[in-house]
């Protein structure tokens, strides 16, 4: 009793600051984070600013802008700091509509069961059998083009059934442990047993494969944008820097290379931050 | 308080393509708690004593029989009318640190009783409650922030009696609650739940393989083979006067320092192995162990009745033989 440690929490946190990838990731995450939310507002340039004077600058030709600027003489740094943004608002906007539905779908039909659970995850498999790529085109025509959030909201609402799957195998082990039955020989009614002692138990494993969808998201909406279907012109995004970038990588190399360095650098942290967090949260690791 | 009326819990077992046949866990077992009284229920490994007492608290679903709480049929009720009741209706586990929630602290583990029964407390008047029972069942209060694996196994056990004493229930049903602990421990254990019993009157369903805790706990004894019971008695009376000789051959088994010895004795002592609760013997289910079956015991199951002698008739047996053996 003289360990001062709060739990599984604090050992959960203790291990991840020991794997030194997962660290590094993260701090790189954050830094990115940091640097897209707040350079634009502070550089002199804004994304979509036309500079009639240097138009289409490599990187270090000129002071007044680090990397460059497009073929419109827009700030490439600026522009793909706001890319990052849009990119990680994406990620995140899509990773979480998968979370609520995932998790809750899940722990329902595993704890609960029976021809619930049978009739739940059987629409599960008929939502996975749908060609994914073709549910989000037809979305895509069908909001407003701009509108690249709603577009995300609909990719995280199909996007859910793997964590279903995840979460309905955790909760159906769960359903035999002994102090589920505990709770039900204290007369605690079945949702509050879902949402109290389900839910906070599967968060474990719900947390590592969220964070391995945040670059999911990134790169399926970096490839949407590629195909011109996602954020539209003026505003940018990983993806769409990268596509006009690719349309000039003969003559200007710099248009490509500098959004693809942060799409990779992102994803790469992502990975290992998930490779981190499924080390230290793995229950069979303690 | 609890009366049960020829209670059956069968589970259907399928081995492949065969026909689903009913495992008789629990095979017509009759008995009757007073308040504030402690019914120890023992018998082997298997021989339905767990099931029985998860069936009583419709924790499994019973297949026939009653089960009379307070004199109201509770076997046909389902979860959402059971709910209310489960107030007066606890239980304590054999793993300890398996029946606490592990991402739950000490504190909201033993408060769950409590949202769930008096939802109007609120939280200063739950976190005092809370403190006394903890204090109560001899852990000290500022646990209530920690969690369960920071704790052994005997602290482990006293959070599950707290959560189960916290509402001062009417019967605390004890499923081999000391089984998974240190001797050392049980003894603490046990003192307390007699403890317990005694100043807040509860009715204790105490269930063990191990004879010399009941003796210690509970004011009578059931013993159960194979699902049905086999002898009934006042705790001092079975063990002064085992009739059944199943009885016997248990209480034979029994004062042995090492209880990992034990199952070897017992063998040794009745001679055989426990038959297949799929298929028991037919008539009287012990007769296969029994030194003085005859043929009589393989054609008839035996009644579960009181002895012909007056001197004895606060026990019940079921055997053919009574009188002669």
């Amino acid at each position: 009793m003289s360990d001062p440690s709060r739990g599984f929490w604090i050992d959960a946190a203790r291990r991840l600051l020991r794997h030194r990838a997962a660290v590094v990731a993260g701090a790189l995450i954050v830094l990115v984070t940091l640097l897209a939310a707040f350079g634009p507002a502070w550089s002199p340039h804004r994304f979509d600013a036309i500079d009639w004077e240097n138009m289409g600058i490599a990187p270090g030709s000129t002071n007044a802008h680090w990397l460059g600027t497009d073929r419109l003489g827009r700030d490439l740094f600026v522009r793909t700091l706001q890319g990052v943004q849009i990119s990680l608002q994406i990620g995140l906007l899509a990773t979480l509509v998968s979370l609520c539905i995932g998790v809750a779908w899940g722990a329902i039909a595993g704890y609960v069961g029976g021809r619930l659970d049978e009739w739940m995850m059987r629409v599960v498999d008929v939502l996975y059998s749908l060609p994914y790529i073709f549910i989000v085109i037809i979305l895509s025509t069908l909001f407003d083009r701009g509108n690249i959030q709603v577009l995300f909201l609909a990719i995280g609402a199909v996007g859910w059934l793997t964590m279903a799957r995840i979460v309905r195998g955790q909760a159906l082990s769960l359903r035999k442990r002994e102090f589920i039955e505990a709770a039900i020989a204290t007369g605690v009614s079945t949702p509050a047993i879902v949402w109290r002692h389900v839910v906070p138990n599967v968060v474990g494993p719900v947390i590592v494969y969220a964070t391995l969808t945040i670059p999911q998201m990134i790169l399926f909406e970096s490839f949407l944008s590629f195909l011109g279907l996602g954020v539209q012109e003026p505003q940018a995004s990983l993806g769409s820097l990268i596509n006009e970038g690719a349309q000039e990588m003969e003559s200007a190399a710099w248009l490509l290379l500098v959004p693809a360095a942060f799409l990779v650098t992102l994803l790469t942290c992502f990975n290992f931050l998930g490779d981190g967090l499924r080390d230290a949260l793995d229950p069979r690791e303690q | 308080m609890l009366e049960i009326r020829d209670l059956k819990v069968w589970f259907d077992v399928r081995e492949g393509f065969a026909k689903s046949r009913p495992l008789r866990a629990v095979d017509g077992v009759d008995l009757e708690l007073r308040a504030g009284e402690a019914l120890g229920i023992v018998g082997e490994s298997g021989c339905g004593k767990s099931t029985l007492a998860r069936a009583v608290l419709r924790l499994l679903p019973p297949t026939a029989g009653k089960i009379l709480w307070l004199g109201r049929g509770i076997e046909a009720l389902d979860a959402a009318a059971m709910r209310p009741l489960r107030r007066d209706l606890q239980i304590v586990f054999q793993d300890p640190l398996a029946s606490l929630d592990p991402r739950m602290t000490v504190g909201e583990i033993v408060a769950e009783p409590l949202r769930v029964h008096e939802p109007g407390l609120d939280r200063t008047a739950r976190g005092a409650r809370v403190r006394a029972m903890l204090e109560r069942v001899g852990l000290s209060a500022d646990v209530i922030a920690r969690y369960p694996h920071e704790f052994s196994g005997g602290q482990c056990q006293r959070i599950g009696i707290a959560r189960a004493m916290v509402l001062q229930p009417k019967l605390l049903v004890c499923d081999e609650a000391v089984s998974a602990l240190d001797v050392s421990i049980q003894a603490q254990i046990i003192n307390l739940i007699a403890d317990l019993k005694r100043d807040f009157g509860t009715g204790v369903l105490f269930v063990s393989h191990n004879l010399a805790v009941v003796r210690r706990l509970c004011d009578r004894v059931l013993v159960l083979y194979l699902g049905k019971p086999m002898e009934t008695a006042p705790t001092a009376a079975l063990f002064a006067r085992p009739l059944h000789p199943y009885t016997r051959a248990l209480l034979a088994a029994v004062p042995i320092p090492d209880p990992a010895r034990q199952p070897a004795r017992l063998a040794a002592t009745l001679g055989g192995e426990l038959p297949s609760p799929l298929d028991p013997p037919s008539g009287c289910v012990f007769r296969t162990r029994c030194p003085h079956a005859a043929a009589e015991c393989a054609e008839r199951a035996p009644d579960f009745r009181p002895p012909n002698s007056t001197a004895l008739a606060t026990q019940r047996v079921a055997c053919h033989r009574l009188e002669e053996i």
